[in-house]
């Protein structure tokens, strides 16, 4: 409860971007995430009798800056999760969210100097996080597990949900844009 | 004569041996042996008059599309990354990660010679000039994404809709 708590100040406190007007913004809860890493282990994120809100916020909030959110946007409306994202890219955002989750977690709730005292899970003994051979193997570990839980088409659910969820929003642009040329087409024939 | 790379750092420094158009037949003559050749070019070839930033934009294409959606990691060490074995006669399956990835970047930008291979003149030079900086790339997207993924995460906020010019009203 304390953690939404502060999550919610936090995004009121917000100042939005002038840039975002015309767009619509989704406030996403990252609590079944958030519990996944800190109670569970990521690597059950795909499990079958998982928990498939937390899966969704990661798809959400993770993978789009690992593919790049252009090609996200792009892609996510006219394909599924596991057809457009590399079984790379998903496992690094699970290994670099996992990484740095503890110090992300602490700066929402306590503030930026305390997380600056928190360290990342990996790497830290003096080496870069990234090669560390905890990671690797943590990414190993993980890349495994996304290969096998597509193999059997594992969340395949959530996956047409979010599908059919974005296609209802582009679909809902589609018919503004429509109004917009009837309207532009009245102001022609005038 | 000093290599720039991109923010303005310095490559280092190489000295020049011999001239610089020297071609692949005249080494062949000096070294029969393909292994001793490639440490003999690792030793001595020079790439001041190489760098070019239309080729490098080329190669951000590429280690963007191609090469990052499926390397997160560099699995060779340093040594090998910057120095991999070239040798023609090596099987597939002991190519290192950092040879793979040179060539991918080589058929991308650059025209393959006699033979519809890269000579390995061509490939140590190509490599010893960009390693470093395909290298540094690659800390740069994991940095990004780092950086982009906290940003959403801990403003729990998702921009929904790209079609943004549509709405004008």
């Amino acid at each position: 409860m304390a953690f939404v708590a502060a999550w919610t100040t936090y995004d009121t406190n917000l100042k939005l971007n002038d840039v975002t007007v015309g767009c619509e913004i989704e406030v996403l809860d990252p609590d079944p995430l958030r519990e996944i890493c800190k109670y569970h282990d990521l690597i059950n994120i795909r499990s079958d009798g998982g928990d498939s809100a937390a899966f969704e916020v990661f798809v959400k909030v993770v993978l789009p800056p690992v593919v790049t959110k252009n090609y996200f946007k792009v892609k996510k409306y006219d394909f599924k999760i596991s057809e457009f994202v590399t079984i790379a890219d998903e496992a690094f955002g699970l290994v670099l969210f996992e990484n740095n989750f503890k110090k992300w977690d602490t700066w929402v709730i306590k503030g930026k100097a305390e997380a600056k005292r928190v360290k990342n899970k990996f790497g830290q003994s003096n080496t870069h996080w990234a090669s560390s051979a905890d990671t690797i193997a943590q990414y190993n570990e993980l890349y495994e597990m996304v290969k096998d839980a597509r193999s059997v088409a594992m969340n395949e659910d959530v996956e047409t949900k979010l599908l059919d969820e974005w296609k209802r929003e582009r679909d809902g642009h589609l018919q503004s844009k429509s109004k917009f040329d009837k309207r532009m087409d009245a102001t022609i024939v005038e | 004569m000093k290599v720039v790379g991109r923010n303005g750092k310095t490559l280092g420094t190489v000295s020049v041996n011999g001239d610089g158009d020297t071609n692949i037949s005249n080494l062949s003559t000096i070294t029969t042996d393909e292994t001793s050749e490639m440490h003999h070019l690792y030793a001595t070839i020079t790439y001041q008059a190489m760098f070019n930033k239309h080729v490098w934009r080329s190669i951000g294409v590429c280690l963007k599309d191609r090469v990052f959606p499926k390397v997160k990691f560099w699995k060779d060490t340093k040594a090998n990354f910057h120095m991999p074995d070239f040798r023609t006669n090596l099987p597939k399956n002991k190519y290192e990660q950092s040879r793979k990835v040179c060539e991918m970047l080589m058929d991308f930008v650059s025209d393959k010679d006699q033979g519809n291979v890269h000579s390995m003149r061509k490939k140590v030079a190509f490599w010893k000039l960009y390693a470093p900086l395909v290298r540094a790339e690659l800390v740069d997207y994991r940095a990004n994404a780092a950086a982009q993924v906290r940003k959403a995460y801990m403003e729990g906020k998702v921009r929904n809709v790209s079609h943004d010019f549509y709405d004008i009203n």
